[in-house]
């Protein structure tokens, strides 16, 4: 597969010469703004914001406060008309007061971490982009089936945006432009899982609360709990060809990915103390994704449209049916698709309606998998804005079909200034406490953000 | 005598080509001034909202396919949109959807999007999406009520209604544009809503020949509802005829 990628990607730059061209984007005329951000020196500039999160745990029995500050710097740096460079780093802070309701609580350490960090040629027919990077696929809105590239970090999952979670990653990224469509072919060279809630943290599922249970009470051993190492053979790679015709974009997408998270494969069961003693090993595998999207405008609305077929999935079997015991590792492999349908909406002046349907299912589902054949739900949102577009008031929800449980999250923005917002919403979870969305009930939670862009 | 009544048929036959001036030729004069193929511009956008001001500063290109247009924007300021860009493609008919995509840097996403009530406000400033949007002549019927002399400078009043009902086809119920004789360009435009009630009033200044083309440098709306609200548009830089590219107007083209 890589040396497919790698012979692709050699064959069709030399079939489209480089030639470097001045920036279309460069200011035509010098400007004298205090609201123009003036260049470091020549070909640098700097920008990013400051932004503070204040999380407040409402529900009488879980009150409990969390505050954070984030300082982004973005770095762009343009070496001459074929270079440019883009860093970005953030600066984490954890601020969370030392009060009664936050007791026990450990504060998380001063982290400096590069969001991204890369260096693209531009030329007249292709672009290609070294480095730590964050990419986007897909039509629909946070629910993504083809966006498998950059894992998430899902501490927070529910409560932070989809560009908030993302991590980024050491990849090759080449962009072939043609008057018909446009071909993109992706390498991550490093292999990098996504992150998981800490061990403390409010937001663990049921599922991993469990098996942490039965790890601290002994009935689960891991024997070998390494990571895919950096080797190439862990390595992931892709592409896609997109482009608009008769009003409709269109895109067909392939990747041979890593699974961002491990199913527990089954070593062997120790009867030797008379209780079963189950000994595990996390296991990282690859699959296949062919995917498809498709966006058209519709009057003032626009259909989307994502799909994925994942070939070679691997799901680890209920610990409690009886096909468990007499499997060989616990791991049934299947094939799976996910997809996504939906609509926005401008009605009226600035009455904007987002409504989505999503569904995964496995294929030829076997009832001993631990997890369901179908999972699927719908997510709406609702938002209006005020005052010259500098207030918005918006609503979203989330309803879970097989547990019948939903999320809803209201929320105002307000441009208090030109580069400073304040975000101020609220989270109220429902449903009963062995679902996906009713495990988080006793969260329900308050946030306040507040971002100066400079 | 012979060369009087020449004359006087020539002067007759000349006070007739300018009498028969119809609406339509005005606006069709107007709506050819403009020659170029292509054309990159830098605009200053000043918005002043009760005492406050807040500006825009937007690196603009169009590419003209005949009747149908493309244009990609990129918001250089203020910090927290600066790098959005804005990409459309504007088909003549008029009741065929513009295609619109919005690249947001932060999120690194490309977005495909409906296009905005054509009444609703470009930017948060007094121009609405409409108000930027190329406009078709024969989307209107145009009529010539006079001539003037505004400020010293000879004009033709034109007075024009869309040919269809809805918002589909304009927020306006009418607009009357007082034209240049000399540059055929609007020196300034009345617009009134469906009850043709005056609500806006758009002034234009700094003319300028750029590559034989002449051009309006500064542009002022005025929302006649609200004191001390206006917006200044004001073209700092414009080139025409520069050979973009077709990929300039790609949507490939949306990123960082």
């Amino acid at each position: 597969m890589k040396y497919v990628f790698c012979l692709c990607v050699i064959f069709l730059m030399i079939s489209n010469p480089c030639k470097a061209e001045e920036d279309p984007f460069a200011l035509m005329e010098p400007v004298e703004s205090k609201n123009v951000i003036k260049p470091l020196t020549q070909g640098l500039s700097l920008g990013g914001y400051l932004e503070s999160w204040n999380h407040l745990g409402v529900k009488e029995e879980s009150t409990w406060q969390r505050n954070d500050l984030l300082l982004r710097l973005n770095l762009n740096y343009q070496q001459n008309s074929l270079i440019r460079g883009f860093f970005s780093i953030d600066l984490l802070e954890d601020i969370t007061p030392d009060t009664e309701i936050n007791q026990g609580y450990e504060k998380e350490e001063t982290d400096v971490e590069i969001h991204e960090a890369y260096l693209t040629m531009d030329t007249n027919r292709f672009d290609l982009r070294i480095g730590k990077q964050i990419i986007r696929w897909g039509t629909g809105d946070e629910i993504n089936p083809t966006d498998l590239i950059n894992p998430e970090d899902i501490d927070e999952y529910f409560v932070l945006d989809k560009e908030d979670r993302k991590i980024g990653v050491l990849m090759v990224d080449t962009l072939f432009y043609s008057d018909i469509a446009s071909l993109e072919l992706v390498f991550i060279p490093r292999y990098k899982p996504a992150k998981s809630p800490t061990h403390y943290s409010i937001w663990q599922d049921t599922g991993e609360k469990e098996f942490i249970a039965s790890l601290d009470a002994g009935e689960i051993v891991i024997d070998d709990a390494k990571k895919p190492d950096a080797r190439l053979k862990n390595s992931e790679a892709g592409g896609r060809i997109f482009g608009t015709w008769l009003g409709a974009d269109f895109s067909l997408s392939y990747l041979y990915v890593n699974t961002d998270f491990p199913v527990y494969k089954k070593n062997y069961i120790d009867m030797s103390t008379g209780t079963p003693i189950v000994h595990m090993s996390p296991l990282y595998y690859h699959y296949h994704m062919f995917g498809t999207s498709f966006a058209r405008i519709v009057e003032y609305g626009t259909i989307r449209f994502e799909y994925a077929y994942l070939k070679g999935k691997k799901y680890a079997l209920d610990m409690n049916a009886p096909e468990f015991i007499k499997d060989r590792d616990g791991i049934l492999k299947h094939d799976e698709w996910q997809a996504v349908l939906g609509i926005d909406y401008l009605f009226g002046e600035n009455l904007y309606i987002n409504m989505q349907y999503y569904r995964t299912e496995i294929l030829n589902y076997d009832q001993s998998i631990a997890i369901g054949k179908i999972d699927d739900g719908f997510t709406i949102e609702i938002n209006k804005l005020f005052f010259d577009d500098d207030l918005k008031i918006d609503i979203e929800a989330f309803y879970h079909l097989p547990g019948k449980g939903f999320m809803i999250h209201p929320y105002i923005e307000y441009k208090i200034t030109e580069g400073l917002l304040l975000n101020l919403g609220y989270y109220d979870f429902f449903g009963k406490k062995d679902t996906m969305l009713g495990q988080f009930r006793d969260n329900d939670l308050i946030v306040i953000r507040l971002k100066y862009s400079f | 005598m012979k060369k009087i009544v020449i004359m006087t048929f020539c002067l007759i036959f000349m006070a007739f080509n300018v009498w028969a001036l119809t609406g339509l030729d005005i606006i069709e004069k107007m709506d050819s001034v403009d020659t170029s193929d292509d054309s990159k511009s830098q605009l200053y956008m000043k918005i002043h909202k009760k005492g406050k001001i807040r500006e825009r500063r937007i690196i603009s290109f169009i590419k003209k396919y005949g009747d149908d247009e493309k244009l990609i924007m990129k918001f250089l300021s203020p910090a927290d949109i600066k790098g959005t860009m804005y990409l459309l493609w504007h088909y003549a008919e008029i009741y065929k959807n513009a295609d619109i995509w919005i690249f947001f840097p932060e999120s690194n996403l490309v977005r495909k999007i409906s296009a905005a009530k054509r009444k609703n406000r470009f930017m948060g400033s007094d121009f609405t999406h409409e108000d930027i949007e190329k406009r078709e002549v024969d989307y209107d019927e145009h009529k010539f009520i006079a001539e003037e002399v505004i400020d010293n400078i000879p004009c033709y009043k034109v007075e024009s209604m869309p040919t269809k009902d809805g918002d589909r086809a304009s927020q306006y119920g009418r607009w009357v544009t007082w034209v240049r004789k000399d540059y055929l360009l609007p020196l300034k435009i009345y617009f009134y809503d469906k009850n043709l009630q005056h609500i806006k009033t758009l002034e234009c200044s700094d003319y300028e020949k750029v590559q034989d083309i002449w051009t309006i440098k500064k542009m002022i709306m005025r929302d006649i509802g609200e004191n001390n609200c206006y917006t200044e548009l004001i073209i700092e830089g414009i080139s025409y005829n520069l050979g973009l590219k077709d990929s300039l107007f790609d949507r490939s083209n949306l990123k960082r």
